[in-house]
């Protein structure tokens, strides 16, 4: 029992302290129930980040691990508390409340929910040690990180560690690490509650984000499309680090919309948004690709639709969030080698980056992927007959939702969606029959759907600064995804089949709530228009 | 006019059928309004709050009732309901499916057990009985016939402790495999027995402990 006490502070603490940052740095008190949701989720993350790189902070300055770090973090979260009381606005009385869930979408995202956790929640118990990467490389670096003795820690970069990526960032293995310091052992509840609570927080924090950007129903759907993809609850139950990243990606553009969409300067949700981006580089190398894409996103912002000086100011502010936290990243990469993929580069670089095989190779599995994710989420979460539906379902529910009935007068937008519907009916009715060779229907469906959205949607809303930002932002980092695939050491078709559901997982929360922005409005009563 | 019905079988807006009887019935006698959605296609009321007056078909008024919508159907709001409506019988079904067989059959079946995450398993103890033998950290030799998998998620438990698996340079060795093999140091002259962690109930059943002798 006091293990699990012992484990209930440590996350208590976490949250405390994104709880005082976010509260600090968001400005005003939350008006509605929503924004009080989105704010603890992103507590959750934002604490998670910070305690992390006090963690790796004292041990980088200390040497070890030792109770003491547990006295230095209640002291840290009481000082952030007081800042907090001293600073929070609490005079609210006159602040209208909103109210945006009612009480049918309320319970369809509490139904998803609890069915998607259900599920997480019941695969942890039964895998307790996750799979393979989460012992051989996320919990081997927190033992390494837990190590007593001066200096212990740094034999996690011995060259016989090789195998278990030592350059890997240190969010997730000095989170699991404190969690042992707090209960005195290595127990596997730490790191599957920390797999549990980011799953939690992921989906409430799509619901959150999408009812505050949409309405409560689409919050509600959001949900439903998460509890049905077999990759985010099969990769939410291995313990890796790809559900944090997701999670942190989703949360820097939840920020970055609320930002951009606020009437009144917001330089703290920017604050946030950049020290977001910071944490999602501090949990996996592709987090250093997304600031890299989320930098690019940006600049079409600034560069779209007018107003720069209060633009380029919201740049500074980002960057002023993001730049602790690099800190700590360049900290950490002093002690550690070159990642693999620098290190293994040899002569043929420019060979294997513009080899034709090799590109088709990649896009083939993409594909198969998409259609049936077999690779990784199947081992943990039976498909049954679900399949690819969770993909086609979700077509079958955007398209229709997205069209603008005034661009729907066009034929051209008649005969696109009209193709894409048929074509998405075909794809299930012969989805059970393998042709053996390359499904030419599959390809105009594919088109379709594209026309449907380019022609039938709307294009305020899809044409919007802040949300091009984002899709520049998406497509980047799949773009770059593309591009480390191409230039890999390793085996490619290896590393496809180990890797690459778990790239898709980390874009597929950003990609359900950029889908939702650019449906035109659902109720007129709750949308928003875009900023 | 809605853009939509044209599309869609459903009676058109000043047709003769629903949708007019919905204007005329209106108490404030109005068509439609200039709302800033009209534009979209939607028929949208100028006061909604007098929604509940018109007459309608019990279908507009439950997927209104359900979906919160405050304004008439076109008829592509139709086709989003129905669309709404087909992916949330998949989502239920698809997460009705997923209950039955990772979260009821396994709690049935007694495969899920909560009590291993914080109690100390049959591992730890042996992992402590190993711990007692070997210094906390540093690096000893390893040597196993065991496959990778295991030889890899044993130098997890032992972490921070390193494990190197090219043994001849290390003065203390970790063997992992029977006595009777060949390979095992203890044939070899410059080796002897520390340890054979008697009382592992785990994976150190046939671990010894062999120090390189001066």
């Amino acid at each position: 029992m006091n293990r699990l006490g012992a484990v209930f502070v440590s996350f208590a603490l976490t949250w405390l302290m994104g709880y005082f940052v976010v509260a600090l740095l968001w400005g005003k008190h939350p008006r509605s129930l929503n924004d009080k949701l989105f704010q603890a989720c992103a507590a959750w993350g934002i604490g998670a980040g910070i305690i992390a790189s006090l963690y790796f902070l004292w041990i980088a300055v200390t040497g070890s691990a030792a109770e003491g770090f547990v006295v230095y973090e209640a002291f840290a979260v009481l000082a952030m508390g007081l800042l907090w009381w001293r600073s929070c606005p609490r005079n609210q009385a006159n602040s209208p409340r909103k109210k945006e869930w009612g009480w049918v979408s309320a319970l369809l995202a509490l139904y998803f929910c609890v069915v998607g956790l259900g599920v997480v929640a019941s695969l942890l118990l039964q895998n307790q040690g996750g799979a393979w990467d989460a012992w051989a490389i996320w919990n081997v670096h927190a033992k390494f990180l837990n190590a007593p003795g001066n200096g212990a820690w740094k034999a996690v970069f011995a060259p016989i560690m090789d195998l278990s990526h030592p350059d890997y960032p240190p969010l997730l293995p000095a989170l699991v690490a404190q969690g042992w310091l707090h209960v005195g052992k290595s127990i596997p509840l730490v790191p599957v509650s920390l797999a549990f609570l980011f799953a939690v927080a992921s989906f409430l924090l799509i619901a959150s984000a999408i009812t505050h950007a949409r309405s409560a129903t689409m919050g509600a759907l959001a949900c439903a499309i998460l509890a049905t993809s077999s990759v985010f609850l099969g990769v939410a139950m291995s313990q890796y680090a790809d559900m944090p990243l997701a999670f942190y990606f989703l949360l820097t553009v939840a920020f970055l919309h609320r930002a951009d969409s606020s009437d009144t300067p917001a330089k703290g949700l920017y604050l946030l948004a950049g020290l977001s981006a910071g944490m999602a580089a501090l949990t996996k190398n592709e987090g250093s690709l997304f600031l890299v894409a989320l930098g690019a996103g940006r600049l079409v912002h600034l560069l779209l639709g007018g107003d720069f000086r209060r633009k380029l100011r919201s740049l500074t502010w980002v960057l002023a969030g993001l730049a602790p936290v690099l800190l700590v990243l360049l900290l950490f990469k002093s002690y550690a080698s070159p990642s693999y993929l620098v290190a293994g580069q040899g002569k043929d670089m420019w060979h294997k980056l513009f080899s034709r095989e090799r590109a088709l190779l990649i896009v083939a599995k993409a594909r198969e992927e998409l259609e049936t994710p077999v690779t990784f989420s199947s081992s943990y979460v039976s498909l049954g007959v679900v399949r690819n539906w969770n993909l086609l379902a979700t077509m079958f529910l955007l398209l229709p939702m997205g069209i603008d009935p005034a661009r729907l007068r066009r034929t051209g937008t008649k005969a696109a969606l009209l193709l894409a519907v048929l074509g998405l009916l075909g794809d299930v009715l012969f989805m059970r029959v393998k042709t053996g060779g390359y499904d030419v229907h599959r390809s105009v469906l594919i088109g379709a759907c594209f026309l449907a959205v380019a022609w039938g949607f709307d294009r305020r809303r899809l044409l919007n600064a802040s949300t091009l930002s984002f899709i520049a932002t998406f497509l980047l980092v799949n773009a770059g995804y593309f591009v480390v695939y191409m230039l890999t050491p390793l085996d490619l078709q290896w590393q496809l089949t180990c890797s690459i559901e778990r790239l898709f997982l980390h874009t597929i929360p950003l990609a359900i709530f950029i889908a939702f922005l650019t449906l035109p409005p659902w109720a007129p009563s709750t949308d928003r228009d875009p900023a | 006019m809605a853009a939509s019905a044209n599309l869609f079988p459903f009676p058109k807006d000043n047709g003769t059928g629903r949708r007019d009887r919905l204007s005329k019935s209106r108490p404030d006698g109005g068509g439609e309004s200039t709302c800033p959605e009209s534009h979209l296609g939607h028929t949208a009321m100028s006061n909604p709050t007098n929604d509940q007056t018109i007459a309608m078909s019990p279908w507009a008024r439950t997927v209104r009732w359900l979906l919160g919508w405050r304004r008439r159907l076109s008829a592509l709001d139709y086709l989003r309901a129905l669309a709404v409506l087909g992916f949330l019988l998949f989502a239920f079904n698809t997460t009705a499916g997923w209950c039955k067989t990772h979260v009821f059959q396994p709690f049935r079946d007694g495969r899920m057990k909560g009590r291993d995450l914080y109690q100390v398993s049959a591992i730890e103890k042996d992992l402590s009985l190993v711990r007692r033998s070997l210094p906390a950290t540093g690096t000893v030799g390893y040597l196993s016939e065991k496959w990778e998998g295991r030889r890899y998620e044993l130098r997890y438990l032992l972490a921070p402790l390193l494990l190197d698996f090219d043994w001849t340079k290390h003065e203390l060795v970790l063997v992992d495999y029977p006595m009777g093999n060949r390979k095992s140091p203890q044939f070899l002259p410059n080796y002897r027995l520390i340890t054979d962690f008697r009382g592992a109930s785990s994976f150190a059943r046939d671990m010894k402990l062999f120090r390189r002798k001066p």
